[in-house]
């Protein structure tokens, strides 16, 4: 693949099985995905075709049985490369909900039902941007200094010196202790003004009209919409690097999302994240995303620009999806056959006893993944995959 | 016979009441569908769109008399006259004899009983979730054959033969007789519970979301096998669902619903090339289009559907809706016909007409 440097994520033939009583599932078969800066790429296939565990793979949250045996995944940041597969569970943390976070599908699922909004949010914050939000709190502070009396003053000072000490170790035994004694806590609704503030602020940023009531709601009173915007306030709260969005509107009404894509891309403007959006619908492709990659049973087969997928489909499978999309005057057109199962997937190519195209090479020789056109990859014998 | 209308329901009210305090009294409704006025003519599909909870499986139920309807008259295969004679006689003498007895005779929703039961027979629906509408524990024969034996129409070997009869029409055979729902893919479920509905030989058909449970494949074998079966049952369809590109594909014509109102009717092609109501015109602007070049970067129909319990006055879109006018939110608009049966409900568009 061309210069890597222009890449934020670079996933380089992932392999993923699932150990089950059935067998071994090959769930991916040598993924290779790349993500440049503040692009929304497109992740299309059908239903179990690895779409979500890829994802889930980006922030080595493979459940098991399922295990990674092979490649590679690189995040950059500013000028260091990590290797996600390569740490320790610690700095994923880190990692996780700060450089890259991601949405589901429930939005309802995924939120605490017995904590507010605002609670919810606040921890996502806490556990990513304490500092910030301490030091912001001593700023607070210090402001206050200024016009307060004799009294007053000694119990900021106090605050302050908690707020420091907190800013070096949040779990230290001196900040603990103190949080329980009467007044002297009373740092700890000063950080919480401030989580409040930033909470409403982020909500604000979701188009959520009355952010302060909202904050405040718990998850079942919101509506599915609002619920999603809450949880992609929650997901954007650490301005991430990489924002995984794993079919965000597949159970909202057409109205609501279009209201949530059109966030999205407003929402990718002012953060400028890159954002890697799974989806079965061609049509929030069309409409989303910067370019799109195809997958088919466990493997990328195709990765262009949206607008040369869609005008000039090279894999026989992306064909054949393009023309399955339900157009009125059009008769429905769908693929022969089904997914095969990835117990025992069909040799070489996987697509081939599907495929209308297929040569004899195809169901022994798996092609390669190469560069056809400017940034058009594809995985097929018919364009040259097999040398 | 082409153009004659089967089904009336004028001015349909359904209003489910929310019970609270000590004593459980009614304290508000939900106004699940308000005086929705709609034909359907014989052998039409109808189809009917909306957002989530505006009250289209509502409407369907309660005009196959599943739910009781809270105000207004259904009238299931009666001739025109009757139905404008009766509509007359209600706002000119409503306390008349003659009054009671013609609603006692042809109203759909004053029928109880042995009355009812009969025309159930002709009234069928088939839900969207095959795997709760079909008992886990019944056989696929005694499923299927239910009907015949609730309506004492048939039992032992020719009630067996009628069921194998209809599940070869809708593309299952006699092997699956023994079978649990369990056992069957979405697909096939779903044809199981089409078989069911159809086992009558009803006359109207309500079909609830049918394909909103299906993967994209089997909607497409599944609509295929609704048009197929129309034209050997000779059925009419009220086809409710929230697909619009399924409705386009499948429908005749088309009323779109808005908070337990419809707000537009028109024939399909003259709907989608044609639309005039604004929120109609949101909504068909929503669907993403699988066209990159066609990108709309305009912004979409802003805030929320509002409660039902509480609808605005007036037009209720008249919040959402960019064209509001000083009147829509004050008076309620009419659903207007604007040429060749096209219906809106908006003042914007019949002011300028």
């Amino acid at each position: 693949m061309s210069s890597f440097d222009e890449y934020i994520l670079s996933i380089q033939g992932l392999i993923l099985r699932f150990y089950t009583y059935e067998g071994i599932v090959e769930a991916l078969d040598g993924v290779n995905l790349n993500i440049k800066p503040a692009e929304i790429l497109g992740l299309v296939g059908e239903t179990g075709c690895g779409k979500s565990v890829t994802s889930l793979s980006i922030l080595n949250l493979v459940p098991p049985p399922g295990r990674i045996e092979g490649g590679e995944i690189t995040l950059r940041e500013g000028e260091k490369t990590i290797n996600i597969l390569e740490q320790h569970e610690d700095f994923l943390r880190k990692i996780r909900g700060n450089l890259i976070s991601m949405i589901f599908q429930e939005p309802r699922a995924y939120l605490n039902p017995v904590f507010t909004v605002e609670e919810q949010l606040g921890e996502v914050l806490v556990q990513h941007r304490l500092g910030e939000l301490l030091n912001s709190t001593i700023q607070k502070i210090d402001m206050e200094l200024e016009k307060a009396d004799k009294l007053k003053r000694h119990l900021l000072m106090l605050h302050k010196k908690l707020c420091l000490k907190m800013l070096k170790n949040p779990r230290s035994l001196s900040v603990r202790v103190a949080s329980k004694i009467p007044l002297v806590n009373g740092f700890k609704s000063k950080l919480r003004m401030e989580i409040r503030k930033k909470v409403v602020e982020l909500l604000k940023d979701m188009e959520i009209p009355d952010p302060q009531r909202v904050a405040r709601m718990y998850p079942h009173e919101l509506s599915g919409g609002m619920a999603q915007r809450v949880v992609i306030a929650m997901a954007l709260a650490c301005n991430p690097k990489l924002l995984i969005a794993d079919e965000p509107t597949t159970n909202l009404d057409v109205t609501v999302q279009a209201q949530i894509l059109h966030l999205i891309r407003v929402l990718r403007e002012k953060y400028k994240s890159s954002i890697l959006y799974i989806t079965h619908d061609l049509g929030v492709v069309a409409e989303l995303c910067d370019r799109v990659a195809v997958m088919y049973a466990g493997n990328v087969v195709e990765l262009a620009d949206v607008y040369e997928i869609f005008k000039n489909p090279l894999h026989p499978y992306t064909r054949a999806l393009l023309e399955s999309i339900p157009r009125p005057g059009k008769e429905f057109k769908s693929i022969p056959g089904t997914v095969p199962s990835l117990i025992n997937p069909p040799s070489g190519c996987r697509f081939h006893d599907r495929c209308q195209f297929a040569m004899e090479i195809c169901n022994k020789v798996k092609p390669k993944f190469i560069e056809v056109g400017k940034d058009h990859y594809v995985a097929c014998h018919l364009f040259g995959g097999g040398k | 016979m082409e153009n004659e209308v089967l089904f009336h329901v004028v001015k349909l009210k359904k209003y489910y009441p929310i019970l609270g305090g000590l004593l459980k009294r009614k304290v508000a409704e939900v106004k699940a569908v308000d005086s929705v006025t709609l034909t359907i003519k014989r052998g039409e599909c109808f189809g009917l769109v909306g957002e989530s909870g505006c009250g289209k499986t509502t409407l369907g139920k309660t005009m196959i008399m599943l739910l009781k309807p809270t105000d207004g008259h259904l009238f299931y295969d009666v001739p025109q006259e009757i139905v404008e004679e009766i509509i007359a006689l209600e706002t000119k003498d409503p306390k008349s004899t003659k009054l009671k007895q013609l609603k006692k005779q042809y109203c759909l929703e004053e029928a109880s009983g042995r009355k009812l039961m009969k025309m159930r027979q002709k009234l069928q629906i088939v839900y969207q979730d095959p795997t709760t509408s079909l008992n886990p524990r019944m056989l696929v024969k005694d499923i299927v054959g239910e009907p015949l034996k609730v309506h004492g129409i048939a039992q032992g070997s020719e009630r067996r033969r009628r069921v194998i009869e209809v599940l070869e029409k809708v593309g299952l055979t006699e092997r699956h007789l023994y079978r649990y729902p369990h056992e069957f893919s979405g697909g096939q479920r779903q044809r199981i519970a089409i078989a069911r509905a159809l086992i009558l030989r009803p006359e109207f058909v309500v079909l609830d979301e049918p394909t909103s449970s299906v993967d994209v494949s089997v909607r497409a074998q599944l609509l295929d096998l609704f048009q197929e079966l129309r034209k050997d049952f000779n059925l009419t369809y009220l086809f409710v669902s929230h697909d619009l590109s399924v409705v386009e594909c499948i429908s005749d014509r088309v009323g779109v619903m808005y908070l337990g109102k419809i707000v537009e009717v028109a024939e399909t092609q003259e709907l989608f090339k044609n639309t005039l109501h604004p929120y109609a015109n949101a909504l068909f602007a929503s669907v993403p289009v699988p066209d990159p070049t066609k990108r709309k970067m305009r912004a979409p129909l802003r805030g929320e559907v509002p409660s039902p319990v509480n609808p605005p006055a007036g037009c209720r879109f008249h919040p959402r809706c960019q064209y509001a006018i000083d009147i829509c939110s004050r008076e309620e608009p009419p659903l207007v016909d604007v040429g060749n049966g096209h219906l809106v409900a908006c003042h914007v568009v019949t002011c300028k007409k």
